[in-house]
């Protein structure tokens, strides 16, 4: 009997690995695979009444739903080639998945979990977020030589538009508190000065491009609460002196982009970094809804560090430009706003809050699991 | 029966016990407070681990298979604690989709002062060799070697890359992940995998003998395995040698000043070259596969776009194809059909 099972077992591995091979000897058409066995979580998100998790298996082509409260896995949904980000609906019923790779959006319908439909966008889909009404989902279309933030109505679950983006290369996206502007951060490849677009969402038009001067791998961008400011993981690359001159041996550093959402408004890129121990490669951001902490995954060095927001926008504001660019290689200032860093898994590459705050969620691309932690109280 | 109560009672107890004082230890601190496992289990090996230990990647949990490798690579790729502080990874540059951040950095390859662009890394395995001139990477050194990398990503010791530190297994598990990385395949073609109309215009002039583009870029667009490149290096009229070559990039910002002030270039007060030069004239022909996602351009970044490859404004006129007489029109054609490679 045990035989017979390992029979049927590598006959469907063989017939499996066929499928994949064919799929991957399609040409020019997009789908090359990771090639690796492991599902990969990249990306986790929760739904609106916090019961569940979702989350993106980049290698293993799938989302796994997992319950909240008893950490169970629920199931798992095979969607398209590599997804990196997904949204649930505010009635809790449908998901919608970014496949990257694939160059589509799958439509999940939770309760039977299936996919119902799948929707063509623009080049490597990589994140997406809702309108504050639910209406609408935006996805940030993020190819090297792509320019679009694909409109997906939830209801039809169709593309019914697209925003153009004054660059190439949207990677995140964030919707303001009260509904009316979304700020996309743009990672245009081969910029030194990448930044963020400010869209008014009623005509889909830009209304300002905010340069991050000195900044390359904008990942994640989110609102503060009270839409005031717009906050952005970076990194600083210091390509401009040859690298035997860096001071304190910054190549790089990470940073955390603040940007008044006024229009004109203050930049800073606030550091991560401290002597000897720096953020290398800061990814998802999430903010408490109460506006007190901010978490960022940082993938590089298996961490979610924590910040006291009041405390770094009381030195924002307080700073002029002149001085706020000053800042952003001052390695002694992290200890002021920083509330701790997390050790959790490996390659923590998106972190989602639970809908109270009380919850952070970090999915660890590399050791296949979710860290589940708890935000600091007071 | 009552023993069996008993026992249950006093493990229940316990197990509160325990419970509770995971919960009381940090109040207040975040903390993690559960792992959620949603697939198999996987960790490398610690950092005290010894750095020569035979066939390190077998060592790594659940890995009976060659993949295993592959993933350990992609692991290191992805993490900072090799760099000196911490500060970045290997995706820094090539993002951890193999791809590039398309800037310019001076490693002090061959003599601090000359800036090079990032490579593109996806298909690199096609096509050593790996660096811009051309000088490393044979495919023998390539495979399994402790060198090529960290001669390729800055000078030996590699400023860079420290893979002084690591074992040749480390380093050959590194290589197998940016071996196993495909070209992306363009997302500007038709659906079915076909030329668009702007784009078969384009491949005519790009077929042109006259034009020359396919003399040193060979390859067929209905060939999903051709590479456009032959491999051998060239003068296309990017290279700055001697006097005259004052950099477009953005090194050339310092330059310039330092020109201004009155700074002699060779001047012995400098113990390193201010002006940005490079060693060869000739540069290794890049493959045009996933071209519009392996932008800028030309060894030192200075072609922002496909555009400014081909209309002379980044090289000596006609020597990066004889473009010279096409028309505006034309020029976008070209630009079309390279985003569809």
């Amino acid at each position: 009997m045990k035989k017979k099972a390992w029979l049927f077992g590598l006959l469907g591995a063989g017939l499996i690995s066929l499928v994949l091979a064919q799929s991957s000897n399609a040409g020019f058409i997009q789908g090359t695979r990771v090639r690796t066995d492991l599902p990969s979580p990249f990306h986790v998100s929760v739904s609106p009444d916090g019961g569940t998790l979702f989350i993106c298996n980049q290698s293993g082509h799938s989302v796994t739903f997992v319950d909240a409260k008893s950490h169970k896995i629920t199931g798992e949904v095979a969607v398209e080639v590599q997804p990196e980000a997904s949204v649930c609906t505010l009635d809790g019923r449908t998901l919608f998945v970014c496949n990257a790779e694939s160059d589509n959006v799958s439509v999940i319908d939770i309760a039977s979990k299936s996919v119902k439909k799948t929707i063509k966008v623009g080049d490597w889909p990589c994140s997406i977020k809702l309108s504050k009404d639910g209406s609408k989902a935006y996805v940030t279309c993020s190819g090297s030589m792509w320019d679009t933030v694909d409109i997906i109505d939830t209801s039809k679950q169709e593309k019914v538009g697209e925003i153009k983006t004054s660059h190439y290369g949207p990677r995140d996206i964030a919707i303001s508190p009260d509904g009316k502007t979304a700020a996309v951060c743009l990672d245009t490849t081969g910029s030194i000065n990448r930044g963020v677009d400010f869209i008014d969402l009623a005509t889909g038009k830009l209304i300002e491009h905010r340069v991050i001067p000195q900044s390359a791998n904008l990942r994640g961008i989110s609102y503060t609460p009270d839409g005031a400011f717009v906050l952005v993981t970076m990194e600083q690359p210091k390509n401009w002196l040859p690298v035997c001159e860096a001071e304190n041996a910054q190549i790089f550093s990470n940073n955390l982009a603040v940007l008044e959402t006024k229009m004109g408004g203050k930049v800073a890129s606030m550091p991560l970094d401290e002597h000897n121990n720096y953020d290398g490669n800061p990814y998802g951001i999430a903010v408490a809804p109460d506006g007190k902490y901010v978490y960022i995954g940082i993938r590089s060095m298996h961490r979610v560090t924590i910040l006291d927001l009041p405390k770094l926008l009381d030195i924002f504001v307080s700073s002029t430009q002149e001085e706020l660019d000053d800042l952003k290689n001052d390695l002694t200032l992290m200890v002021d706003y920083l509330v701790k860093r997390v050790n959790v898994g490996l390659g923590p590459s998106s972190v989602a809050l639970s809908p109270d705050g009380k919850i952070c969620y970090a999915a660890n691309y590399f050791s296949n699991n979710v860290s589940v932690i708890s935000a600091p109280s007071d | 029966m009552k023993k069996i109560l008993t026992m249950g009672l006093i493990a229940a107890l316990s197990l509160v016990g325990v419970y509770a004082s995971t919960d009381l230890a940090g109040a207040g601190e975040a903390k993690v407070i559960a792992t959620i496992q949603t697939g198999p289990e996987w960790e490398p090996l610690g950092r005290g681990e010894p750095l020569t230990v035979p066939e390190v990647h077998y060592r790594v949990k659940h890995s009976p298979y060659k993949s295993e490798l592959v993933r350990y690579g992609q692991f290191q790729f992805n993490e900072a604690s090799w760099t000196l502080q911490g500060e970045y990874s290997c995706a820094s540059c090539h993002y951890e989709r193999g791809q590039t951040t398309g800037l310019i950095w001076d490693l002090g390859d061959e003599g601090w002062g000359s800036w090079k662009n990032t490579k593109y890394i996806r298909g690199g395995r096609y096509l050593p060799p790996f660096r811009h001139e051309g000088f490393t990477g044979h495919p023998d050194e390539i495979v399994g070697a402790t060198s090529s990398i960290d001669r390729v990503c800055g000078r030996d010791p590699g400023f860079v890359f420290r893979s002084e530190n690591f074992s040749p297994e480390r380093l050959e598990a590194l290589i197998a992940y940016i071996r196993s990385l495909e070209f992306t395949g363009s997302p500007f073609r038709n659906e079915d995998g076909s030329l668009t109309s702007a784009q078969e215009r384009g491949w005519k002039v790009f077929a042109d003998e006259k034009v020359g583009c396919i003399e040193c870029h060979p390859g067929d667009p209905a060939n999903p395995r051709a590479l456009f490149s032959d491999a051998q290096t060239h003068d296309v009229g990017t290279g700055r040698v001697g006097k005259d070559g004052f950099r477009t990039t953005p090194g050339a910002v310092f330059n310039t000043a330092a020109l201004a002030a009155g700074v002699d270039p060779y001047g012995e007060e400098y113990d390193v070259p201010i002006i940005g030069l490079d060693l060869v004239k000739e540069f290794d022909t890049p493959t045009l596969r996933d071209i519009y996602a392996s932008g800028t351009y030309f060894h030192d970044g200075s072609a922002q776009t496909l555009m400014t490859t081909i209309d002379n404004s980044c090289t000596t006129k006609d020597m990066h194809g004889v473009t010279s007489h096409l028309s505006d029109n034309q020029l976008q054609d070209l630009v079309e059909f390279m985003k569809a490679l």
